[in-house]
C-alpha cells in the first residue's frame, strides 16, 4: 500500500514537472522561432564599420557623407560600446532603409593585442544586440587599421554561421603583423591568427587595402604588415584580393577618406549587397 | 506467434547468460550501478542547472550566470566519476571471470587490466565526452586479457608466484597492447565519420530511417558508443536546418525533407533514451520484484531526461537478446507509425528547435506545427512501446519473482 502511494506520488510529480517544462518550453520555442523568423525574413543588409585604435565612432563621418552624397542615402547608426558593455546609440536607421551604415566603436580604443581581444568581445555583444534590435542576419564588414584585426579575431573566435552571414570583409591599412617590417618575424598575434584560420568562413570575400606614402609604409603601418594578411586569408576564403593605394590621401589615417578607397567600397561592398538584396 | 518469438528469444538469452563470461559481465555491471548513479545524477544536475546551456538557464531569463570555475570543477568531478564507473566495471569483470575459473589470487590481472583500460581510454585527457561508455571495447579487451592470463596460468601450473617475472611479462604485454590500441584507435574519429554519414540525404528516405531504427538499438545493446546525433541531438543535420529555414521563410509550404532523423527518429523513438526506454522504466516501477522496482525508482528521473544508462547497467541490457529484440521492435513500430502520420499529412513534422536538455518526450508537442495531433501520436507510440516491452520484461524479471 505504502509502495503504491510512493509510486503514484512519483508519477504525479513527474507529470507536473513535464507540464511545467512544457509550458516554459513552449514559451521558449515560440519566442525563438519568432525571433528567427524575423531574422530570416529580414531584407536589411547593413554595412558595419569598425574604426582602429585611438579612433571614435566618428572616424568614418567623411567617408559616409561622401558615399551618401554620390548615391542613394543610407541611414547611419553609431554604437559606442563602453567598458562595462553598455551600448550607446547615436543616429537611427530608417524603417525603409535596407542598407544602413552602422559604425561600432569602443570606449577603450587603445592599441595592443590584449585590447584587440577585449574589443572583439565588445564587438560580438554589440552585433547580437543590433541583431535583436533590427533583425538582420547578413552584413558586410569594413575595418580600418586595428578594426580589421578585430574583425579577423571575431571571424576566428566568435563568428557563428547560424546567426550571421558575412559575404565580404574589407580591411583598410590593417597591420596583421603590427609594426614588423619583415614577414619573417611573425608577432604572437599573427601566429595566433594563422593557427586559427581554419575557422574563418570559406564563402567570405576579402579585400585588404594598403596605403603607401613611399615604397615601405603608409606613414604608420609597414606595407609588409598589411601584406601578411595573405597568410591568414589566402586559400582559406572564397577570394582574397590585395590592393595598394598610392598618392594623396594614402597616408594611414587618411585611408578612409581616399577617393579610390571610397570607389572600392562602393563597387565591392555596397553594390554587391544591393544586388543580393534585390534577389 | 508472439509467444513463440518471445520463447525463442528467451532461450537464446538464457543460453548466453549461462556462459561464464556473461555472468561475470552481469555481476560487474550491477556492481557499478551505485557509482554510475552518482555519476548520472551529477551529470543531470550539470545539464539542468550548471552548464552554460543548462535547461534552467535556457528557459528562465533571470537565471543567475554560474561562474566558469564552478562548472569547470563539476565537469572535472563528472569526468573522474566516468573513469571510476569504467574502472569498477573492469575490476569486477576481471575478478568474477577469473574466480569462476578457479584462480584465487587475481591481484595482478586486476591491476594490469586497470592500467591497460586507463591507458586505452583515458590517457592524455581523452576521456569520453558523454555517458556513452565504450562497453564493447572495454569488455573485449578485459576478456581477452583474462583469457590469456588463464591460459598462461594453466601452462605455469600454479607453482609460480602470482608476481613472478613470467606473470609480469604478461602484464607488460597487455599494457603495451592497450597503448598500441590507444595510438591506433581513434574513437572520436569513428563517431565523427558516423555523424558525417548521418547528415547524408539517404537518411531522409524510408530505407535510411528504417536502417537507423534497426541499427541504433543494435549498436546500443552491443555496447558501441553512439554519436550524440543518435542519442540526443539531431538539430545539426542539414535536413533539419533546411526544413526550419523553409518554415521560417515560407510558413506552411511543403518542407524539403519532412521525414528526417529529427522529425521521425528524434521525435518518436528517444523517449527516455534509445528505444523509448522510458516505457521500460514505467514497467519496472510496477515490477513485482523489489530489486527491479528499486532500479525503476533509481533510474526514473534520469530516464525522464533521456538518460537510460542506469537501466543499461542495472538490468543489465548489455548483450541481452531479451532487451535487443523488443527495442528493435519498438523502434521499427514507432518509425513506421510516425512516418505514415507525417507522409500522410496527419501531423506536421517537428521543425522547431527546443531548449537544450529538454526531455525528448516533449519534443513532438513543442517542435511541431500541429502540437495536439503530435501529442496524440506520441501518446499512441508510447502506449504501443509499453505493450511491446511488457512480455519481454516479464520474462526477464521471472527469475527473481520469489523475492516478493
Amino acid at each position: 500500500m505504502k509502495n503504491r502511494i510512493v509510486l503514484t506520488l512519483i508519477l504525479i510529480l513527474s507529470l507536473i514537472l513535464m507540464v511545467f517544462l512544457g509550458i516554459y518550453g513552449q514559451h521558449w520555442v515560440s519566442e525563438t522561432s519568432t525571433h528567427q523568423s524575423k531574422i530570416k525574413n529580414s531584407h536589411m543588409t547593413p554595412v558595419i564599420f569598425v574604426p582602429g585604435s585611438e579612433a571614435t565612432v566618428n572616424r568614418f563621418d567623411h567617408l559616409l557623407s561622401e558615399i551618401n552624397a554620390n548615391g542613394p542615402t543610407h541611414s547611419i547608426l553609431k554604437v559606442k560600446v563602453n567598458q562595462n558593455g553598455e551600448l550607446i546609440y547615436t543616429g537611427k536607421i530608417n524603417a525603409n532603409d535596407r542598407q544602413p551604415f552602422i559604425v561600432i566603436g569602443f570606449q577603450n580604443n587603445e592599441d595592443g593585442y590584449n585590447n584587440i581581444k577585449k574589443q572583439t568581445q565588445w564587438l560580438t555583444s554589440a552585433l547580437y544586440a543590433l541583431q535583436d534590435r533590427y533583425h538582420f542576419q547578413t552584413f558586410s564588414a569594413i575595418g580600418h587599421s586595428n578594426g580589421g584585426l578585430i574583425w579577423t579575431n571575431f571571424l576566428e573566435k566568435y563568428f557563428d554561421s547560424d546567426d550571421f552571414s558575412i559575404p565580404t570583409l574589407m580591411t583598410l591599412g590593417t597591420p596583421f603583423n603590427f609594426s614588423e617590417t619583415s614577414l619573417q618575424r611573425r608577432t604572437e598575434m599573427l601566429k595566433d591568427f594563422i593557427q586559427e584560420n581554419s575557422k574563418i568562413p570559406s564563402h567570405l570575400t576579402v579585400y585588404s587595402i594598403a596605403g603607401t606614402e613611399d615604397y615601405t609604409d603608409d606613414g604608420i603601418v609597414p606595407i609588409q604588415s598589411v601584406i601578411a594578411g595573405k597568410y591568414i586569408y589566402q586559400k582559406k576564403v572564397k577570394s582574397y584580393t590585395q590592393i595598394t593605394v598610392t598618392g594623396d590621401n594614402a597616408q594611414h589615417s587618411n585611408l578612409p577618406d581616399n577617393p579610390e578607397v571610397m570607389k572600392l567600397i562602393q563597387a565591392n561592398i555596397i553594390a554587391p549587397l544591393s544586388r543580393r538584396d534585390r534577389h | 506467434m508472439l509467444n513463440r518469438l518471445i520463447n525463442s528469444v528467451q532461450n537464446v538469452d538464457e543460453a548466453l547468460c549461462h556462459r561464464s563470461f556473461m555472468q561475470a559481465i552481469s555481476v560487474a555491471m550491477q556492481q557499478s550501478v551505485p557509482i554510475l548513479a552518482i555519476d548520472i545524477y551529477c551529470r543531470l544536475f550539470f545539464k539542468l542547472a550548471i552548464s552554460p546551456d543548462a535547461l534552467l538557464a535556457n528557459i528562465f531569463y533571470d537565471y543567475p550566470i554560474i561562474p566558469d570555475s564552478v562548472s569547470d570543477q563539476l565537469m572535472f568531478i563528472i569526468q573522474n566519476l566516468d573513469v571510476a564507473v569504467t574502472m569498477i566495471f573492469v575490476i569486477g569483470l576481471t575478478y568474477h571471470y577469473l574466480t569462476q575459473k578457479g584462480i584465487e589470487n587475481t591481484t595482478l590481472p586486476i591491476i594490469t587490466n586497470f592500467i591497460a583500460i586507463y591507458m586505452l581510454l583515458f590517457a592524455k585527457n581523452q576521456s569520453p565526452t558523454n555517458t556513452a561508455i565504450h562497453y564493447l571495447l572495454i569488455t573485449l579487451f578485459t576478456l581477452l586479457s583474462c583469457y590469456t592470463y588463464y591460459w598462461y596460468y594453466r601452462r605455469l601450473k600454479i607453482a609460480v608466484s602470482p608476481f613472478s617475472l613470467k606473470y609480469l611479462l604478461w602484464a607488460t604485454t597487455m599494457i603495451s597492447a592497450s597503448l598500441l590500441l590507444h595510438v591506433g584507435l581513434h574513437l572520436s574519429s569513428i563517431t565523427t565519420i558516423i555523424s558525417n554519414l548521418l547528415s547524408k540525404n539517404f537518411f531522409t528516405t524510408f530505407s535510411g530511417l528504417l536502417l537507423i531504427s534497426i541499427l541504433s538499438p543494435l549498436l546500443f545493446i552491443i555496447g558501441f558508443s553512439l554519436p550524440s546525433e543518435l542519442s540526443s541531438n539531431q538539430t545539426s543535420f542539414n535536413a533539419m536546418v533546411s526544413n526550419l529555414d523553409k518554415f521560417l521563410t515560407h510558413g506552411l509550404a511543403p518542407l524539403p525533407f519532412p521525414e528526417n532523423l529529427y522529425s521521425i527518429y528524434g521525435a518518436f523513438t528517444l523517449f527516455g533514451g534509445v528505444g523509448n526506454t522510458l516505457t521500460l522504466n514505467i514497467l519496472l516501477l510496477f515490477a513485482v520484484s523489489k530489486k527491479y522496482k528499486r532500479l525503476g525508482i533509481l533510474s526514473w528521473i534520469p530516464s525522464l531526461f533521456d538518460n537510460n544508462y542506469l537501466l543499461y547497467a542495472g538490468l543489465p541490457m548489455f548483450l541481452r537478446p531479451l532487451m535487443l529484440v523488443p527495442m528493435i521492435l519498438v523502434n521499427i513500430t514507432s518509425m513506421l507509425i510516425s512516418y505514415v502520420a507525417i507522409a500522410g499529412h496527419i501531423v506536421q513534422p517537428a521543425v522547431f528547435i527546443t531548449p537544450n536538455n529538454l526531455p525528448n518526450m516533449l519534443l513532438p508537442t513543442l517542435a511541431s506545427a500541429t502540437p495536439i495531433r503530435s501529442t496524440i501520436l506520441a501518446f499512441l507510440i508510447f502506449s504501443i512501446s509499453l505493450l511491446i516491452y511488457r512480455p519481454f520484461l516479464k520474462r526477464l524479471t521471472t527469475e527473481v519473482t520469489h523475492e516478493k
